[in-house]
């Protein structure tokens, strides 16, 4: 009976050893993706859409990537940003937002953000929206962001 | 004055509630497209309608200065988009 307990309890000595290797080989994006200062701007009544922002940091060795969004309070989430070009300011929709391998990506007034298209009703400074992140490895993200008033739009600017 | 380039989206009501969220002196103006149209021409104003695969059909690329206009009507200064707020009261100071 003896010899038997002992090869057993090395087995799983052994399973629990693979796996701890085998996750922090392949973590998935959800793991290792921090999400910082989420919020969502205030909108005036009566105005359809919002924009969430915040930083997105990458503290592993693998490319990420955000492929899109859900959130209840909106009847569509996308992904856009805003590219300056000829002078005139262009609202996109993207596929993805990259977050490379050791870095990280700002989602701000005037860049990137994640569009809530149809909302349901209004957003109101103080209250918190849940917004699912979806990450190119089909992991999800949930995180709850406080609505906020957002005075200044853009970037500094340069005299 | 805020004038919206978009009048299939802007209508009158909306304006008002969108201008007075950020200020109750803000009027809140939209037209017909031939009269936005002339509008944009004299003040230098791009824009272009671009639809999109997006559940927002379509966006409305612009230009984005701010014009300062003197006591006299005429044009004193231009500032960019995103001009910080202290940057702003400068410029209006200077020239009321």
């Amino acid at each position: 009976m003896k010899p038997v307990n002992y090869i057993s309890s090395i087995g799983l000595v052994l399973s629990m050893l693979f796996g701890v290797t085998s996750s922090m080989a392949s973590d998935t994006a959800s793991k290792a993706i921090m999400v910082q200062n989420p919020h969502v701007r205030e909108v005036p009544a009566g105005q359809p859409n919002s924009a969430a922002f915040m930083t997105l940091m990458n503290h592993s060795g693998v490319n990420h990537a955000v492929v899109s969004a859900e959130s209840s309070v909106a009847k569509v989430v996308e992904l856009h940003t805003h590219i300056k070009e000829g002078g005139m300011m262009k609202m996109r929709r993207i596929d993805k937002i990259d977050i490379s391998a050791n870095s990280k990506t700002t989602l701000k007034p005037g860049g990137l953000h994640v569009m809530l298209i149809g909302l349901k009703e209004g957003l109101t400074a103080g209250e918190k929206v849940s917004i699912t992140l979806v990450y190119e490895d089909g992991s999800r993200h949930e995180i709850s962001a406080p609505v906020r008033k957002i005075n200044m739009p853009m970037k500094k600017m340069v005299h | 004055m805020f004038v919206s380039i978009d009048p299939q989206r802007d209508t009158p009501s909306q304006l008002k509630d969108y201008t007075k969220y950020f200020h109750p002196s803000i009027i809140g103006i939209t037209g017909s497209e031939e009269e936005i149209s002339s509008v944009a021409k004299l003040y230098g104003v791009g824009y272009q309608k671009v639809v999109q695969d997006s559940a927002t059909n379509y966006t409305v690329d612009h230009t984005s200065e701010t014009y300062v206009i003197g006591k006299d009507g005429k044009l004193m200064e231009r500032l960019a988009h995103g001009t910080p707020a202290s940057v702003i009261i400068k410029s209006i100071r200077t020239y009321l």
